[in-house]
């Protein structure tokens, strides 16, 4: 048996604790909604560079693929898979290494869960790969890169 | 009048209005609660991160899966089904009040740095679309942090429809599509004769043994699968919780499963490691994926699936601790009746306007101090580690429930519930301890001084909370009151019938 203290106060304007006296429905929050996710993928087709596969674009690609050999770091397939994904200036890579809240977001992309509180060790392949990706297509984000990452205590995954 | 006491069928001729409210009260159907979970539990956001791990991503899944995510599933479905409420009351009806606060509030603080870190990300992943220098803009990120906490506090004071609807929406064009998209290229380029970019022998299957690291691997992976039980609260909403919320829940886990296997094993198939490049966030391996393809269009496309896929999670979690922490407020007078208002759709505005106030303050020492978003991933290390504390009072209390109430009518029964509990238990035992051994990030200091930060956030913004809403609390806060532990919002049709 349940039973109601005070129905009138201090529980707000509302006196009846009913989650469910439902009045009105959501059409307009869902058409406004949906509306918003149109507008902003419209946005995005028209601001988002897709990367510039060109001769220049070839020619990184090559050195990257030079210097993760070198490395010993695995690689892709074929070139063609590095210029695509990177173009001519790995825009997406190169502006996003070496800043506090980049960095911050690195940290949170090896976190797990759904409160993403859990951190996972850091793979080496992973800064090692971008490390070369910064080295072959923006050298100015290097140290920066470096003195962030340095201290790092890395997880090796390849074996020996 | 409550509409609680009331029993449906015997107010149908005599009480009008109470039933007309009860009539209209059902308003999640199982399908909905099951893409809500799913969007409260997994996202594409952890497939980059896991395809690092190749075909051994499998085994960090199924481990912790094993031995954490189906004793949380099994075991929530049976409380669930036997006590409306969530975690506060499931918590309460077996150790009493002051812990069912302890076990509600660990849930409710961990969102405290979980929503700016969350909507960082959202910033981070909607400059990638639009221009990748704005993710190191500071009043970009805060901007967007602030914008949409608000903007998703607003849709949630819609109510629970809103919520619902929006939430299982959001997973569903976010998560399910964008996933299937992702499983079905990388099928395509395996059959298209490309070589996987990760190795897939069966020796694969083993991660690298790396000492104390592969062990935290495992272990701390259990955490992929954490927020099963937060729609429990939600459970009165659906029309038959007994039979419906287990169903729930064993969806809601085979659909995380494949998610979280198939995502990242697509990824691997593709990405090399060496160039995953995770600081862009889950853009980069994106659209690397999509380079491959000469499908590059899709990259903005996916990345605001992406987005829409954390915000429906984000708008899941914000209707669902606080809701725990209103009921337990209301039924033992432990937070002020100001924070205890309901708007007319019945959800605790005050509460998400003073979190908003919280998140926003927080976002902006997050964007504009080096040295917070440095090292905010530490806050969110110690709002874990009080996460697990609740997990560890809900296992302890679904095996005393067990014993002291066995006649108890259950919608469902977790087989070999024993087993279940000390599979759960010592998992999140076991995931608590390694909270306190430093990660890769953490080159401040030794282990000691490491421990100590953690574990004084903890026993601050846990136990220490929660003891000092005990102590302030006042008899007359309560405003709703439970002889038998009943919710504070009106109980199931099915607890009526008991």
């Amino acid at each position: 048996m349940i039973q109601e203290l005070d129905i009138s106060s201090p529980v707000g304007e509302h006196p009846i604790p009913e989650r469910h006296a439902y009045t009105h429905n959501n059409r307009s929050l869902y058409a406004f909604t949906a509306v918003f996710i149109a507008v902003l993928i419209i946005v995005s087709f028209v601001t988002f560079t897709r990367p510039t596969n060109n001769a220049t674009a070839t020619t990184k690609a090559v050195a990257l693929e030079t210097l993760l050999k070198k490395e010993g770091l695995p690689l892709p397939t074929s070139l063609s898979e590095i210029s695509n994904s990177l173009g001519t200036s790995a825009a997406g890579v190169c502006d996003t290494s070496g800043y506090n809240l980049t960095d911050a977001i690195f940290n949170q992309q090896f976190s797990v869960g759904a409160t993403a509180g859990r951190t996972l060790p850091v793979e080496r392949e992973v800064l090692d790969g971008q490390l070369a990706i910064l080295d072959t297509y923006c050298p100015g984000r290097v140290s920066a890169f470096v003195r962030h990452f340095h201290a790092y205590d890395l997880y090796q995954l390849s074996r020996p | 009048m409550s509409v609680a006491a009331t029993n449906p069928s015997e107010a149908a001729g005599t009480l009008a209005a109470p039933l007309r409210i009860v009539a209209k009260r059902n308003v999640i159907s199982w399908k909905t609660m099951t893409f809500m979970t799913v969007s409260v539990v997994c996202s594409l956001r952890a497939a980059p991160t896991m395809a690092v791990f190749g075909l051994g991503s499998i085994l960090l899944y199924a481990i912790p899966a094993v031995l954490f995510f189906v004793p949380e599933t099994l075991i929530s479905a049976e409380l669930a089904s036997a006590w409306p409420g969530g975690i506060y009351r499931w918590v309460t009806e077996a150790f009493g009040p002051k812990i069912g606060l302890l076990a509600v509030w660990c849930q409710y603080a961990q969102t405290i740095f979980y929503y700016p870190a969350l909507l960082a990300y959202v910033a981070s992943t909607l400059a990638y679309v639009v221009d990748p220098r704005l993710a190191s803009s500071g009043m970009f990120t805060a901007i967007v942090i602030i914008g949409v906490y608000w903007a998703a506090a607003i849709i949630s004071g819609r109510g629970m429809k809103a919520v619902s609807g929006l939430s299982s929406a959001g997973s569903i064009i976010g998560t399910i599509i964008p996933g299937i998209v992702l499983v079905g290229l990388g099928i395509a380029y395996l059959a298209g004769g490309h070589a996987s970019a990760a190795p897939m022998h069966v020796h694969d299957l083993l991660p690298a043994w790396a000492g104390i690291a592969s062990l935290v691997l495992v272990v701390n992976n259990v955490l992929s699968f954490d927020g099963m039980e937060v729609n429990a609260v939600h459970v009165s909403e659906l029309k038959d919780p007994k039979r419906e919320f287990p169903r729930v829940m064993f969806w809601s886990i085979g659909i995380c499963m494949l998610v979280f296997i198939l995502s990242a094993l697509a990824v691997a198939w593709v990405v090399p490691n060496s160039t995953v490049s995770l600081t862009a966030g889950v853009m980069q391996a994106f659209s690397n994926l999509f380079g491959v393809f000469h499908l590059g269009f899709m990259t903005p496309v996916v990345g605001v699936m992406i987005i829409l896929a954390m915000l429906s999670g984000m708008i899941a979690w914000l209707a669902g601790p606080s809701t725990g922490l209103l009921l337990i407020g209301r039924e033992e007078g432990f937070i002020p009746p100001y924070f205890q208002k309901l708007n007319k759709q019945g959800m605790q505005m005050n509460i998400f306007i003073w979190q908003g106030i919280i998140t926003s303050i927080i976002a902006c020492l997050y964007a504009f101090i080096p040295v917070v978003s440095d090292a905010y991933w530490i806050f969110e290390v110690m709002t874990i580690q009080i996460y697990l504390v609740m997990y560890l009072l809900m296992y302890l209390s679904a095996m005393k429930l067990r014993k002291s109430q066995p006649d108890r009518p259950r919608g469902y029964r977790t087989p070999a519930l024993r087993t279940m509990c000390g599979m759960g238990i010592f998992t999140t035992v076991a995931a608590f301890f390694l909270g306190f051994d430093p990660p890769s990030q953490f080159h401040s200091g030794g282990t000691l001084v490491y421990i100590l930060i953690v574990a004084g956030g903890v026993g601050i913004m846990g136990p220490g909370a929660a003891l000092l809403l005990d102590k302030i609390k006042k008899p007359h806060w309560k405003t709703f009151q439970s002889s038998t532990g009943m919710s504070a919002f009106a109980t199931s049709s099915t607890d009526a019938k008991e």
